[in-house]
């Protein structure tokens, strides 16, 4: 290695350093503390000297998670449905809009701007709006569902079954905009040419979709469907602010199911455990992502 | 059907559609705005009114009453503006490295903080909490509910996300530009500020976009590493919202202040960013 290579590696690493210092006091050491505490004692008796906490092994993982308390699986099982119709949601909503703005007509980027609101919008403030239209006596929902005919009694949207309802639609009311002008960039990407061909061969417009569109559009999707369930699936705010902090059982997702575990009752041993679990449910979907953005590098 | 009956049809259908998605994005944004303005009485009520008759300004003078809004504003300002400040900074030098230079572990580097990016938050919070504890049991320094814990907390989430979009706005950069400069007797940091980084803008704005608006949102981490005098304004709205459950009008007014210095952002900062966001989410 010659000397301006040897400089060149030494202004990187200089470069680099904050950020490599910054990723381990905040990111990495906290995840191999936490899979350590996770074998503790840790609760509200040894929070102030929590490094004495006694080890007990697998007890808390076994406490969280045995079948006598099915409070985890059953909050890992409305996660993935919350994570699913999450995906769902946004992939039919950004398609539409994709769709629909892809052709250029007067008055399309001022469209498209709007369609940006519920991205832009601090999401704390999209879900109060969301959670004030929802309330069971006072919400906008209920009233003009009443007005129309639809339902005859207000429905409880915030709590029981429908909570998990409605965190789903608040979760793809803020993130189906990204999904619209990721898709309408892909569709701009596809070029004019193939479909051309393909209707001098005489492709109905079904077939141009299915044979050039979807196809070209594949992994975008997958990426984006990845994102979103990640995101979704350690999301915080939605069921926290959608049910004003107490969410029920249906809403209670992972995320919040840990939080509560820690610091409501103090049970941080149990906390971590979950987190840990959680972690590794994790890791099987940045693995997809990492294998899905290689495959798209080498295509 | 005729050819021009289908397109027509065709026509209205696209009408619709658009119709169908602007309501569905502009319902929700009106009712916040008019409930922010509305006289409680009107607020409260099974049949609340689409088009109040009378509206109440009021409310925007309330809410600085009510609840310390002026001291959450001044608070998250201060934090978001921080960590706006350090993110971009440090995700500006991290992402030109792991773009143009070569080193030992590079690839380890740039994988390591795109898997960090991805893990929640809920994951880190408790034992980041513990090690605040310790820090504090050991040096006396407590980071807990001041400014730096959370700054320094902001910052590190969006770094992994910032780096990687920098990174590719870095690779669609020429490499000549640098080369240019170096023999032109620059040093690699002279290049870099001089060269590099004025070409670098769009990337850097979407950087710094993304991480105040991380900061100006951000709720989980706040409500541990807050107390009443650092509390931020996302937690800020959530409390009040709790406390005040009669008093929605007022909530909402909050809700629009916490949304003005963003959506100013966004507006003078738009034609960056659209392409800033998706060329940096489908890179990766």
């Amino acid at each position: 290695m010659n000397s301006i290579e040897k400089k060149r590696e030494r202004f990187a690493y200089k470069m680099i350093m904050p950020a490599i210092l910054l990723t381990t006091f905040v990111h990495i050491i906290p995840t191999i503390w936490g899979i350590y505490i996770s074998f503790r004692k840790l609760n509200i008796y040894y929070i102030r000297k929590w490094t004495t906490a006694p080890f007990v092994g697998l007890d808390n993982y076994s406490r969280t998670m045995s079948s006598l308390s099915g409070v985890f699986w059953e909050s890992l099982l409305y996660t993935v449905i919350f994570v699913l119709f999450s995906v769902l949601g946004c992939f039919l909503l950004g398609m539409l809009g994709a769709v629909l703005l892809n052709k250029d007509f007067k008055g399309r980027n001022l469209i498209r701007g709007i369609l940006l609101i519920p991205y832009i919008l601090p999401g704390v403030v999209a879900l109060t709006n969301i959670r004030f239209m929802l309330l069971q006596d006072w919400g906008i929902v209920n009233s003009l569902l009443k007005s129309l005919g639809l339902i005859s009694e207000n429905i409880s949207w915030l709590t029981g079954s429908m909570a998990l309802f409605s965190i789903v639609i608040g979760n793809i009311w803020i993130r189906w905009p990204f999904w619209f002008i990721t898709l309408l960039a892909g569709l701009q990407g596809i070029s004019g040419e193939q479909y051309e061909a393909a209707r001098v061969d005489g492709a109905t417009p079904w077939q141009c979709w299915w044979y050039i569109t979807m196809p070209s559009l594949k992994p975008v999707v997958v990426i984006l469907s990845v994102l979103t369930a990640l995101w979704s699936f350690n999301n915080f705010n939605v069921p926290f602010i959608l049910t004003g902090g107490s969410p029920s059982k249906y809403a209670n997702i992972l995320s919040i199911n840990i939080w509560k575990r820690s610091f409501k009752n103090w049970d941080f041993g149990a906390g971590a455990a979950m987190s840990v679990v959680m972690m590794l449910f994790m890791l099987l979907l940045i693995m997809l992502y990492i294998r899905v953005t290689r495959l798209e590098d080498d295509g | 059907m005729t050819y021009r009956t289908k397109k027509n049809i065709r026509k209205f259908l696209r009408i619709l559609g658009i119709c169908f998605l602007l309501f569905i994005v502009l319902f929700p944004v009106y009712w916040l705005v008019i409930t922010s303005l509305k006289f409680p009485e009107d607020v409260h009520t099974p049949n609340p009114t689409l088009f109040p008759e009378r509206l109440r300004f009021e409310n925007y003078v309330d809410i600085w009453k009510t609840v310390p809004l002026g001291k959450y504003f001044k608070n998250s300002l201060i934090i978001s503006f921080s960590s706006m400040f350090f993110a971009t900074l440090v995700a500006t030098f991290a992402g030109y490295a792991l773009s143009k230079f070569k080193f030992k572990g590079r690839k380890t580097i740039g994988m390591t903080f795109l898997v960090t990016q991805m893990f929640p938050g809920i994951l880190f919070l408790l034992p980041y909490y513990l090690i605040f504890i310790l820090i504090k049991n050991s040096t006396g320094l407590s980071l807990i509910g001041t400014y730096p814990g959370l700054i320094i907390t902001y910052t590190a989430f969006v770094t992994p996300f910032t780096i990687w979009v920098m990174r590719g706005y870095f690779d669609t950069i020429p490499i000549e530009l640098e080369e240019a400069a170096l023999i032109d007797g620059c040093n690699f940091f002279q290049a870099f500020i001089k060269i590099i980084l004025p070409a670098a803008v769009p990337g850097i704005i979407t950087v710094a976009m993304l991480s105040f608006m991380k900061s100006w949102n951000e709720v989980l981490f706040a409500t541990v590493l807050t107390n009443n005098e650092t509390r931020t304004l996302a937690l800020g709205l959530h409390e009040f919202q709790q406390q005040f459950t009669t008093s929605w009008n007022l909530v909402m007014a909050a809700g629009v202040v916490i949304a003005i210095p963003v959506l100013i952002f966004f507006t003078f900062l738009q034609k960056y960013l659209v392409s800033g966001f998706t060329s940096g989410a489908v890179k990766g």
